[in-house]
């Protein structure tokens, strides 16, 4: 099978005062057509900066650097100048941000904002624009698509406003949509309709998703396979089915452990010390340093190279055995 | 990991920066500014409010008057005399012709004494010197000066004291044209109409004379003392009304705001300048009023900025653990808010002293400030449109330029303060 | 009988907005008849989602906000008809720690004042033994001590939280709102405030008001769990009752959400 997207040897670093902050480094994922993989990192370990890398959305406070390649259906993302860039942003790539109310123009009617992806990518135009838009609201579970169109981006909810969101970045038909964080400011049931309709519209379009965010249990409900990333390194890309058990890196285990609060002998588990800033500089595996149960010495003076097996890979000098 | 070392490293990160290069500009231009008026007195070459003709007035008694030919031609001098009139004792005037029809060789010094008598207590002397018959050198209908009592009443001081100022200035005329003033201002811009004066009082008089033959530099250096005075004390005036008011109106919120709050706003409907010419019409001219008057029609815009950053900041958490730890409202002022309030009232002060700055100047201009013969860069500016501030736009340019250009840095330096106090505030928010 | 520390009788609390141009007048009905028996020394849990009206509910408690109707009976006081200045004296009672990190501490103290001040002006006590109270805390939320010189934006989310926990119970309070304590942190650094908070339950004899959404947390934590919606209390009951037996629709609806792990 052929991948969809393919992120080699991707690396992003910004420049801040002369010293310059790596926040991905050598990142290898692939996403294949129709998959949901879910990115899960704790603050700060880079799972944002990597949805905005890969459509060099711009960062206009630091000077950004980007090395390595990806790849979508072949083409380098990489070497494409900005209006080819452009015409990929949101029509073959979208993306969905956590708060949308500063996505959307607040000066603007729901309906105008949808029909400028439309126009800007010279998908369609007047009436049938308009049809396109109708329907597509209908698809988010808007009952009464032409109310909604009318009204202003202030006058809705915030769950209202993703699934705006959502209508925005699937109208086009894109062949992946990037979910950055999109239902961590909602609740619960909020939550679950929002990524029940994302799931529901991109297995009818046949749209692979990067679904980031920090909440495991929803990344387990909704993802096919899981991508951990810490501290910049992805550390392990496993399955969802093989998840829980199956999981090689210390760091896996230990996170599963902490996000659906395994409770052993009355005491909540959790990750000694506290989360790598992106600024600071760590010799060998960046999980030794909070007691990883496994470290060995290699740990402490080398960053183990990704390895893969038949379930997935994981970057790991002394991994869990393989189960069973 | 030492604590220096953690502070560093987080101030690398955040961008946290206390000190920025306009503070640093601001605050030393604001500390050079405030040393400069508390030696005002030390830094001064002479009194501001003496006019040149009196600092140079001739001595009674024996004077001497010296001229050198400087160039390197030989010149002509048809008649120089020197013509003294006494006043209020008895009209009456004395003229004395101290050489005629000479020929100044290059080089050539030419010594002359005369005589000055003592006219008591009620008179002025009025000292003429005149070169070419028919045209005046009008120095001395400058040479205006009071005789204090000696306590010696009759004749002449047959004393050897000497005109100090004359043997100051040589001079030499060229031409036949009439050299009309040689006040120390001319001398900055060389040759006069005609006349090329060779002035040795230069290094006194840095930047010249005004139209009232008083020392610029003086009264530029002394102006600094009623600006900072007014500056810092106006800005502390309209703070301690200002800060408690915003503060009040702020914490308690509901009926409290909203009277202190309209009370603000009636005041802030009136221009300020109207208000302040109210004030001072209505009590009286002098620099304390003055103070008073900018301070308490300015804390309305303190009291409003601090009512919206009380009202933003007891929604934070941290100011409702203390209310919730039993903590009474004068304390939560002091200890939680006012820490937090500080830096912008910090800003608030520079940027109130600045406008304070600017409010004094322009009153001082319109005479209705720090009032004649006092200096006040605001008078200094007004005073280079008064009579006998000199012909040429250039000679009023020159009087314009140097309280213009004071007001003007000092203005930048409480700008630039109150700048780098905010961005530091808008650092640490980062 | 049990004996409970909060009785909340038929309470109330509706907030006006008005709409921006329209001026259009809506009701936020925070709480509406709420009753509430939370029982001494128990671990009590509020789940509901935003803008159910729990964190206002604790806030009630604290009477950091004032209610429209009702009353709340806080160890045999009522506290609702306090004035100001009586109720100054009691808050010491009942303390709070409150969700976000950024705006918890004033960013203008030491965490050493943090800690040190409430006990400074509640007890009147001299500075040195503030001090030395100061220490005795944080050894207790397993700070070190040079953290007591550190400024709030020194200190990482974790650390933050616990210096709140100290302050809270450098009061030695009867009742502690923790209003969403862990719902801001990394999922790996989560454990060590919810273990911390169980000890010092264990160790000191207070309630616990724990507001949260996070039902994987709130099932292991608590032993009384309510559930709000819109303002009003739809099921309270043992932890074990609300999660095996729910009656409520919305409760039923929330339980069956959760991720159940294997």
């Amino acid at each position: 099978m052929s991948e969809l997207l393919r992120i080699e040897d991707f690396s992003f670093s910004y420049r801040h005062r002369n010293t310059t902050i790596s926040i991905l480094k050598k990142l290898d994922i692939l996403i294949f057509p129709g998959e949901v993989v879910g990115l899960v990192g704790e603050s700060g370990s880079g799972k944002s900066t990597l949805a905005k890398a890969i459509l060099r959305i711009p960062d206009f406070k630091y000077e950004v650097s980007y090395k390595g390649s990806i790849y979508l259906n072949g083409n380098d993302l990489m070497q494409l100048n900005d209006t080819q860039l452009d015409r990929i942003r949101g029509n073959e790539i979208s993306i969905i941000f956590q708060d949308p109310l500063s996505y959307l123009n607040p000066m603007f009617t729901i309906h105008r904002q949808i029909k400028e992806v439309l126009k800007h990518h010279e998908i369609a135009n007047g009436i049938v624009a308009d049809e396109m838009i109708r329907r597509c609201l209908l698809n988010v579970s808007f009952n009464y698509p032409d109310r909604i169109m009318r009204s202003y981006p202030f006058e809705l909810s915030g769950g209202m406003r993703q699934r705006i969101m959502i209508c925005m970045a699937m109208i086009t038909r894109p062949k992946l949509l990037i979910a950055d964080e999109v239902t961590s400011s909602l609740d619960a049931l909020i939550e679950k309709e929002i990524l029940d309709n994302i799931n529901r519209l991109c297995s009818d379009y046949g749209t692979s998703v990067l679904l980031i965010s920090h909440n495991l249990p929803t990344i387990l409900k909704y993802a096919n396979r899981i991508a951990i990333i810490y501290f910049g390194h992805i550390v392990e890309i496993v399955h969802v089915n093989n998840a829980q058990k199956g999981a090689r890196h210390p760091y896996t285990k230990a996170l599963f452990s902490c996000a659906l609060a395994k409770v052993k002998d009355g005491v909540f588990p959790f990750i000694e010390g506290s989360i790598p800033k992106p600024h600071d500089v760590i010799v060998g595996c960046p999980f030794h340093l909070r007691n990883c149960p496994r470290a060995i010495d290699a740990c402490r003076t080398t960053l183990p190279e990704m390895e893969s097996y038949d379930e997935g890979s994981f970057r790991c000098h002394n991994p869990y055995p393989v189960e069973g | 990991m030492s604590l220096f070392k953690r502070k560093t490293k987080l101030s690398e990160h955040t961008g946290v920066e206390r000190f920025n290069l306009k503070f640093l500009i601001g605050g030393t231009g604001f500390i050079v500014l405030l040393l400069i008026a508390i030696f005002a007195r030390q830094l001064a070459p002479r009194d501001p409010i003496a006019k040149f003709a009196e600092s140079q007035a001739p001595s009674l008694g024996k004077n001497h008057l010296y001229l050198k030919n400087l160039s390197s031609e030989p010149v002509n001098i048809d008649e120089l005399r020197i013509k003294i009139w006494y006043r209020g004792y008895k009209d009456e005037a004395n003229e004395i012709i101290l050489f005629r029809n000479a020929a100044l060789q290059p080089g050539e010094q030419y010594n002359q004494t005369f005589k000055i008598r003592d006219i008591g207590n009620n008179g002025s002397i009025n000292v003429k010197l005149t070169t070419i018959a028919g045209s005046d050198i009008n120095l001395a209908y400058r040479f205006n000066c009071r005789i204090e009592d000696t306590g010696n009443n009759d004749g002449l001081l047959s004393s050897d004291l000497k005109m100090e100022s004359f043997k100051n200035i040589l001079f030499i005329k060229s031409g036949n044209s009439a050299c009309e003033d040689y006040l120390p201002r001319h001398v900055f811009f060389g040759d006069y109409q005609g006349c090329k004066i060779v002035d040795h009082l230069r290094g006194h008089y840095i930047l010249g004379t005004d139209s009232f033959e008083r020392d610029i530099i003086s009264r530029l250096i002394y102006a600094t003392q009623p600006t900072i005075l007014v500056a810092l004390c106006a800005m502390i005036v309209s703070l301690l009304i200002g800060v408690p008011i915003g503060f009040l109106s702020g914490y308690f919120g509901g009926t409290t705001d909203k009277l202190l709050m309209r009370v603000s706003d009636t005041i802030s409907a009136f221009p300020r300048f109207f208000l302040i010419i109210s004030i001072v019409a209505l009590w009286g001219q002098n620099i304390l009023l003055i103070t008073i008057a900018i301070g308490i029609t300015g804390w309305m815009e303190p009291a409003r900025f601090i009512n919206v950053k009380v009202k933003t900041l007891i929604e934070q958490d941290y100011i409702l653990s203390a209310v919730s730890t039993g903590r009474i409202w004068w304390r939560i002022m002091y200890h939680d808010l006012l820490p937090n309030i500080l830096p912008h009232i910090l800003v608030l002060a520079a940027y109130g002293a600045s406008s304070a700055i600017l409010l004094e100047s322009t009153l001082s201009y319109i005479n209705f400030g720090v009032r004649e013969p006092l200096p006040s860069w605001g008078n200094m500016l007004a005073n280079a449109f008064g009579t006998g501030a000199g012909s040429t736009g250039l000679e009023r340019l020159w009087q314009v330029l140097f309280p213009g250009l004071a007001i003007s840095i000092a203005v930048l330096m409480f700008n630039f303060l109150g700048d780098g106090v905010q961005k530091s505030i808008g650092n640490e928010d980062e | 009988m049990t004996d409970n520390i909060v009785k909340i009788r038929g309470l109330n609390k509706t907030f006006i907005r008005k709409t921006l141009i329209t001026r259009h007048v809506e009701y936020i009905y925070a709480a509406r008849n709420v009753n509430l028996d939370i029982p001494r020394d128990s671990f009590y849990g509020l789940v509901g989602e935003t803008g159910s009206g729990k964190t206002t509910l604790g806030k009630l408690i604290l009477r950091l906000i004032e209610p429209d109707s009702g009353s709340i009976i806080f160890d045999g006081i009522d506290v609702t008809r306090l004035s100001q200045r009586e109720i100054r004296r009691i808050r010491p009672m009942f303390q709070v720690i409150f969700q976000n990190p950024q705006s918890a501490l004033n960013p203008k103290q030491r965490v050493k004042q943090l800690i040190g001040n409430p006990i400074r002006f509640q007890k009147k006590l001299d500075s040195k033994s503030v001090e030395k109270e100061v220490f005795r805390l944080l050894d207790e939320v397993q700070l070190s001590a040079e953290m007591a010189e550190y400024f709030p934006h020194q200190l990482s989310g974790g650390q933050i939280q616990r210096v709140e926990i100290a302050r809270a119970l450098g009061l030695k309070p009867k009742l502690l709102v923790a209003d969403e304590p862990v719902t801001s942190l990394d999922a790996s650094i989560r454990g060590h405030i919810l273990n911390l908070l169980l000890q010092l339950k264990k160790n000191r004899e207070f309630t616990v008001l724990f507001i949260g959404h996070d039902l994987h947390i709130m099932e292991k934590m608590c032993d009384i769990l309510s559930v709000m919606y819109k303002g009003e209390i739809v099921e309270s009951g043992s932890v074990k009752q609300i999660f095996n037996a729910p009656t409520h629709k919305y409760t039923k609806k929330l339980v069956s959400m959760r991720y159940i792990s294997d």
